[in-house]
């Protein structure tokens, strides 16, 4: 593990004051060659994964029409449709699904959001605490890998049962879900630290608080964002799940009643507004958090 | 010693030849049903089994449980092959049949007869005692229904518009989709206050005390003459390639219509059986259940405009789509 803190606005070192001019416009030169390398990646890869999409979509409208899949396979141009309407509420077909297609949404990013948040404020601590003592590991590291193998799906009975149909129930399985994830990177990513770092801190006077603070934290970032972006993906999986069973609003019921109507369209528009829905979170949420710790503190797992 | 002689040898010969023949000939045909199991709506098939009906029609019945609340995965086993009838809920197979239409296909099943007229029941909770529906429509109840696609709410719907001319968004209650499992647990604790579902829940929240029967539409309180709940379909492709086996298997349903029919409490044990429910729940659902088989054309016009003509209005159901010949072929029937 590097970590490694450097301010913007701190001064030159001698070495970069020393350099003559020449030196000046030779890093000038190899600085713009590597920018044009990085944007010539960078589209190298849009084009790669444009092709990519554009292919598995020419092939799923050239199947669905050549085979007549309409009502099982419905061709993206149909589903593309079906998005565009549903989005703009100008429905091609009658609404079935109560609420119209932003508050489902709303209110399925909302159970996510409260059960990750829940997930995140007890799994991160005691990811911590139990990853930096092993007196700690030993008493609570068994309850948890016995719990873990219970597939999150498997909690909805239960869920049902305790706090009866609706939000708390499936925030309750959001949660479990999401729980494990991020308390075991956040464990590992505490027990792994590099105990040179530690005691580099402790020498420079480094209390607790501020070693947790300033050294066990930003270390174990990296873990921790690798298990907000497992744990958030689990989410959607749960969300889904969840608002299928115990419901009435969210993503999750839509799908479930376009099964129930038959209407392949929806229920595809359903899952793709899923996906996008989730990716946007992700980015969101985890690539803005990645940006102000990992990047800012440029702490990377070796 | 006895001797065969060579008249005997040639006049074995052509029998011979032609056994396997007649042995195919007498071989029973096979026919895949798709039933919900364990549940009630189905009992007629284990009444025709156990009384050897399928057999004395020459018929052997390859039987496809479905969990109860599977009906959508019945009739989409039943569309693409893997079934040739199907017994389960009503409205899905029309449902299915209208997205064919609408896309400029034909309908490709057909309801051939239909069960359990009038088996929807309305139960409310213990705390709720209204005298007339009149004095709840615009309390905000929290009324649990199978699915927002449920018969049993598309079964209120047209109550509602026939009987008191009246739009569901019209009344105040709040329409809750859960298991019919879930139902009597969320009764008891209070999270509903009612259910809209078909036996055995009804009798089950009844017989533990969770809430009372406030109407029946099997005795009339949903309007008279109240259409069948369930629905007995076919592959029309079947039907056409098929239609001495789907005959028969009409027939030895019918035998087991009449077998019930002629003693239900005699069977009482059966339904008990196949439903997976003790035989007291049995007993005092069977007041409210009729699990004969048979549809006429007169029923069959009445589900469709009590039930399939509010989920035109709805959307559920394409406008184009006409109850005969897209949805009911009741001529297999031996009525």
């Amino acid at each position: 593990m590097d970590a490694r803190t450097q301010s913007p606005d701190a001064p030159p070192s001698p070495e970069v004051a020393e350099r003559s001019i020449e030196d000046v416009g030779t890093e000038e030169k190899l600085t713009a060659f590597g920018r044009a390398r990085r944007q010539r990646e960078r589209l190298r890869k849009i084009f790669r994964g444009t092709v990519g999409v554009a292919v598995v979509l020419i092939v799923w409208q050239v199947m669905a029409t050549a085979y007549d899949l309409e009502l099982i396979l419905p061709p993206p141009l149909s589903v593309a449709r079906n998005i565009f309407n549903t989005l703009t509420l100008n429905y091609e077909q009658r609404w079935l699904y109560g609420p119209n297609i932003y508050e489902h949404l709303l209110s399925s990013f909302a159970r996510a959001i409260t059960g990750f948040s829940m997930a995140a404020m007890i799994a991160i601590p005691l990811g911590l605490f139990v990853g930096r003592f092993r007196t700690v590991r030993e008493y609570v590291d068994p309850v948890i890998r016995s719990l873990y193998p219970i597939p999150g799906i498997a909690w909805i009975p239960l869920a049902i049962l305790w706090f009866g149909l609706g939000n708390t129930a499936v925030i309750f399985v959001v949660f479990i879900a999401e729980f494990f994830p991020l308390y075991f990177n956040t464990e590992a990513g505490a027990r792994n630290i590099n105990p040179i770092l530690v005691d580099a801190a402790r020498c420079f006077g480094a209390k607790r608080l501020t070693l947790v603070r300033r050294v066990i934290l930003p270390a174990s970032i990296p873990y921790i964002i690798t298990g907000m972006r497992i744990a958030l993906g689990g989410a959607w999986r749960m969300i889904v799940a969840g608002e299928m069973l115990a419901s009435q609003s969210g993503i999750g019921s839509v799908l479930m009643e376009s099964r129930f109507q038959f209407r392949a369209t929806d229920l595809m528009m359903a899952m793709i507004l899923i996906s996008v829905v989730g990716f946007i979170t992700e980015r969101l949420i985890v690539g803005t958090l990645e940006k102000k710790t990992t990047e800012k503190w440029e702490v990377r797992v070796l | 010693m006895t001797r065969i002689s060579r008249r005997t040898v040639l006049m074995s010969a052509p029998a011979l030849v032609f056994a396997p023949h007649v042995a195919t000939a007498a071989e029973a045909d096979a026919v895949r049903f798709g039933v919900l199991y364990p549940n009630l709506v189905s009992v007629i098939h284990a009444i025709a089994k156990k009384t050897g009906a399928y057999e004395r029609h020459n018929l052997k019945v390859v039987e496809t449980r479905l969990k109860s609340g599977q009906t959508v995965e019945g009739v989409e086993q039943l569309w693409r092959g893997n079934l040739d009838f199907y017994m389960g809920g009503a409205p899905e197979v029309p449902r299915l049949n209208s997205r064919l239409v609408e896309s400029g296909r034909p309908p490709a099943l057909a309801v051939v007869s239909g069960a359990n007229p009038g088996h929807t029941s309305l139960v409310l909770g213990n705390k709720c005692q209204p005298k007339v529906i009149d004095e709840i429509l615009k309390v905000r109840l929290k009324i649990a229904v199978s699915s927002l696609s449920s018969v049993h709410l598309a079964f209120f719907r047209g109550y509602l518009r026939t009987e008191k001319r009246l739009e569901l968004n019209a009344i105040s209650w709040q329409f809750l989709g859960m298991e019919g499992a879930n139902m009597l647990p969320a009764l008891l604790t209070g999270q509903i206050d009612g259910f809209l579902h078909s036996e055995p829940t009804p009798t089950l929240a009844i017989v533990n005390k969770a809430g009372h029967l406030f109407m029946q539409a099997g005795r009339g309180d949903m309007g008279p003459n109240p259409p069948p709940a369930t629905f007995l379909s076919s592959r029309r492709d079947f039907l056409k390639q098929k239609p001495e086996v789907a005959k028969r298997f009409m027939r030895a349903i019918f035998d087991a219509n009449e077998a019930y029919a002629k003693a239900p409490h005699e069977m009482t044990a059966l339904v008990a059986e196949w439903s997976g429910l003790d035989e007291k729940i049995v007993a005092a659902a069977q007041e409210r259940m009729n699990p004969t088989t048979s549809l006429t054309q007169a029923q069959a016009q009445k589900w469709w405009d009590f039930i399939g003509s509010t989920m035109i209005e709805r959307g559920e159901l394409s406008p184009k789509i006409k109850p005969f010949p897209d949805v009911f072929d009741l001529s297999l029937q031996p009525l």
